[in-house]
């Protein structure tokens, strides 16, 4: 028999977007918002997570999924704020995939839960190519990492909803054009709405406050 | 890129296609990948290589087609290709529009492969 060729046209993961496409309907119809937080290793996403729990936490059912390499020193933080969370440990995986995103909610009653947060791991890379079920997915980028960052990881700022700036204290000592870092954002993804804040001293947690109870609302 | 499961799953899928479609042996593999995605294609081919061992697939050269980025304009509906990497704005080249979703770009797709 000589050389053939055989179509395939199949996606490559593909079996993780079927997976998350079922978490994503499922939570929907138990009115449980999947948050998904990614930015690179210490940017704030724990931060983030504990500012966000200290507002909206007496009003809302929160849980927090916590992925790490290794280590369980973030589900702590999060347990001493008084709210469940469940760690995943990735050993190795540099991202977080829908299968283990089931898994973490196995161990959590969803059901009653308005907002399910989770922290992906530390990295721009890879957790933009996994999609975890979210509903919505922040990205952070820290003012000290530079407002190049859109330029050099392209891909993750395409596939999130919103984009948090944080440490906005450190704008005075870092030469950071928050304008061209706008400019690259709008260009890949018009609509992702960008929060302007710090973690630290609160300034600007107003605006991503109301995006993410707008976004509850909507559900 | 986490090329070592990426290429676990081509793998997994070829075999299965081969399976079904009487297939000694595998040739090539022809990928389509989003500009987006940052996949590099040695590293494809070395881990392909080391997980294919001893299977129908084993040897089997890797080629890789980039889908260029391209965006639809959101205000007169037009299609456009950009480099993202060389553009600090993007505008439609059509009306000059700012508001356009993503199109193309984030592909990462098996087409085909040559078998015999």
């Amino acid at each position: 028999m000589g050389v053939r060729l055989i179509e395939i046209k199949a996606g490559i993961l593909a079996d993780n977007r079927k997976l998350a496409e079922g978490i994503r309907s499922r939570l929907k119809r138990s009115g449980t918002f999947l948050l998904n937080i990614m930015s690179s290793p210490g940017s704030g996403k724990t931060s983030l997570i504990l500012r966000t729990i200290e507002a909206l936490g007496s009003s809302c059912r929160i849980a927090v999924i916590e992925a790490d390499m290794d280590s369980t020193v973030d589900a702590d933080k999060i347990a001493a704020a008084g709210i469940p969370a469940v760690q995943l440990r990735t050993r190795g995986f540099c991202h977080v995939e829908a299968a283990m995103v089931e898994e973490a909610l196995e161990a959590l009653s969803p059901g009653d839960l308005d907002l399910v947060i989770i922290e992906n791991v530390g990295n721009l890379v890879c957790p933009a190519e996994s999609d975890t079920g979210a509903h919505a997915n922040v990205v952070i980028l820290s003012v000290p990492e530079g407002d190049d960052k859109p330029l050099k990881y392209p891909l993750i700022f395409t596939v999130c909803d919103v984009v948090v700036l944080n440490k906005i204290d450190y704008l005075e000592h870092e030469q950071f054009d928050t304008g061209a870092f706008r400019r690259r954002i709008g260009r890949l993804n018009p609509r992702a709405s960008v929060c302007e804040l710090s973690c630290r001293s609160g300034a600007g947690l107003g605006g991503w406050l109301q995006w993410l109870e707008a976004r509850l609302a909507g559900l | 890129m986490h090329e070592l499961q990426v290429t676990q799953d081509i793998l997994q899928t070829v075999l299965d296609y081969a399976s079904r479609n009487d297939v000694k042996k595998i040739l090539r593999i022809r990928l389509l990948v989003g500009e987006l995605n940052d996949f590099q294609q040695d590293w494809v081919q070395r881990y392909f290589d080391r997980v294919s061992k001893a299977s129908i697939a084993e040897g089997a050269e890797i080629t890789l087609e980039k889908v260029p980025t391209a965006f639809r304009c959101r205000d007169c509906g037009r299609d456009f290709e950009v480099e993202v990497s060389l553009t600090d704005r993007v505008r439609c080249p059509h009306c000059g529009g700012a508001d356009f979703s993503l199109l193309r770009g984030r592909e990462l797709l098996i087409r085909d492969m040559e078998v015999e």
